[in-house]
């Protein structure tokens, strides 16, 4: 039966925390609080260590509108700071990625070292009658820890620590990330047309796989894949029980026997999810991190990573980045639709002819069951301070 | 090998690959074909493979196409043969071409997906030249939703 527009726009007669307001995917206030009160208080993954694996090396990047470097320090820590000169404001460091001994603004030349303080200010004459000091001149520290290889970042001074957010997130993927040096051999960047929360939905919704051939001809057919578990863990993180695949269903693809990651069994999927915004997706030879910046309510920067073996052979290393592209990458059979798949979500959402999104399947917390999505939306309510079902009151809306 | 020859061969394969005339395609090149996608990251300073494919591969991948969701639109290869090149070995070529790739959606929209080159490596001991390697070297990195559909 259809519904005329009233009992369209009427929410759905479920649990409040069963359904999503599309409101959240496109108003453009609560994308601005989002920004307030999640990404700059929680913690982000910022790069992997191999990216800054020298001293000097560094990374820039754009979070929650303020630019950062991330740089490992002649004393080999990695630290990250606001990218910008505390004379002028400009770029202290320029371009995606390089390394320096010192951070030299290129407008005034004012330097820096990798742990931040100011070491010279150009002509400093100038300043000796009113200041300020180099002492008072150091950049901008953000709060910057690594675990399992992982740079996280976090501009709230006061957040807990990263081991504190991430609690036992990382077990499943403690002896796979954590036992020989990786690197990262796969970057890529995508903007989407959609909500930040729409992809991340995706990759806590195992219900999707259904719209991916490659899913309904491997993961789908192993056995166990409908029995396992979701295991959320405090702050909106989730992981789901390991399983088998045989990606050789799928044509012109080879079993994935040899080259399995420590701690896996040939095939094994092992899968992380992180509040707000960064994924790991470990297919038996390779792994894939994901993580997203928000430019707008329906603009997202999508940040690929894929990892394998630091000093491994070139055959093993074409081998992993064989696997990784089967899935991954631009070319990719499943990124391709994933990113299709939730641009034309956003279709729906972006002038409201969406009104809500149902998150009620229910199989005793097993993989299709809608948990994770349910726990992530809690996380988001409880940190914006209004349900995701109903962010601006929209039943009072309604009824007026 | 008469140049020109050579040149229908790599704008063949831009015709075949905007028609989806994938048997087609295949039939320009060994069968020892080696295809791949590189690129370069300034990210990672570090050169990246995004896509390396045996000719067998690439019938695989052109077969399952139809199962897949994509991008509703056709891609366009717009390329312009710069150079032919003996490249040492007896019997083959190396031929490098610019190439634009666009994109237009089932809206008629069309864009510039993405630049870069083919850089190819022709056999030219039979009848007629065929591609025995291709390297698509993109320029671009930047790729939306990216393609399941090789350059």
């Amino acid at each position: 039966m259809t519904r005329n527009a009233d009992q369209w726009a009427t929410p759905p007669n479920l649990p409040p925390d069963h359904y999503i307001s599309a409101l959240v995917y496109s108003d453009p206030d609560i994308f601005r609080e989002e920004q307030e009160k999640i990404f700059k208080k929680t913690w982000k993954l910022a790069c992997h260590e191999s990216e800054v694996a020298a001293p000097g090396d560094y990374r820039t990047m754009t979070f929650a509108g303020t630019p950062l470097v991330v740089i490992r320090g002649t004393d080999k820590k990695v630290r990250c700071f606001v990218n910008a000169c505390s004379h002028r404001s400009a770029l202290v460091a320029r371009g995606p990625s390089g390394n320096a001994k010192t951070l030299t603004c290129f407008f005034h030349l004012w330097e820096y070292d990798t742990k931040g303080a100011c070491i010279a200010m150009t002509r400093d004459l100038g300043f000796r009658e009113c200041g300020p000091s180099k002492e008072e001149m150091g950049l901008r520290a953000v709060r910057c820890e690594t675990r399992l290889g992982m740079v996280f970042i976090n501009l709230d001074d006061n957040a807990e620590s990263l081991d504190s957010y991430l609690g036992p997130s990382f077990d499943l993927i403690e002896e796979v990330m954590g036992t020989k040096d990786l690197e990262v051999f796969h970057y890529h960047q995508v903007e989407m047309r959609a909500n930040w929360k729409q992809w991340h939905e995706t990759n806590m919704e195992d219900y999707h796989n259904w719209g991916h051939v490659v899913n309904r001809t491997t993961g789908m057919q192993a056995k166990g894949h409908f029995e396992r578990k979701w295991i959320l863990y405090p702050n909106g993180h989730g992981s789901i029980d390991p399983m088998k695949i045989d990606y050789s269903r799928y044509k012109g693809w080879e079993d994935r026997q040899d080259q399995n990651l420590p701690g896996l069994r040939p095939g094994e999927l092992r899968v992380v999810d992180l509040f707000p915004n960064t994924t790991i997706i470990v297919r038996a030879t390779c792994i894939r991190i994901d993580t997203s910046t928000p430019i707008g309510p329906s603009h997202t920067l999508l940040e690929y990573r894929g990892l394998g073996i630091k000093g491994e052979s070139a055959a093993e290393r074409a081998l992993r980045v064989r696997n990784h592209n089967q899935f991954w990458g631009p070319f990719g059979r499943n990124l391709v639709e994933d990113v299709v798949f939730v641009e034309a979500v956003e279709e729906c959402n972006r002038d409201g002819a969406a009104k809500y999104s149902v998150v009620s399947r229910r199989e005793e917390m097993k993989a299709q069951d809608d948990a994770l999505l349910r726990h992530f939306h809690g996380e988001w309510s409880k940190r914006m301070g209004r349900p995701a079902s109903n962010p601006v009151n929209q039943m009072a809306v309604a009824a007026e | 090998m008469n140049a020109d020859a050579v040149k229908d061969l790599i704008y063949q394969s831009c015709l075949t690959m905007d028609d989806e005339r994938f048997d087609e395609y295949l039939a320009l090149c060994t069968d020892d074909y080696q295809y791949k996608v590189t690129t370069y990251s300034p990210e990672l300073r570090k050169e990246m493979v995004w896509l390396e494919q045996s000719r067998s591969d690439l019938g695989a991948m052109f077969d399952m196409l139809p199962e897949h969701v994509k991008p509703e639109g056709q891609f366009t290869r717009h390329a312009q043969v710069y150079r032919v090149a003996p490249n040492g070995s007896a019997g083959t070529l190396n031929v490098t071409s610019a190439l634009t790739l666009y994109f237009t959606t089932d809206r008629g929209e069309t864009r510039v997906f993405a630049i870069g080159r083919y850089n190819d490596v022709v056999d030219t001991t039979g009848p007629v030249p065929r591609l025995k390697a291709r390297e698509v070297r993109l320029e671009t990195r930047s790729l939306g939703a990216g393609s399941q559909i090789p350059f």
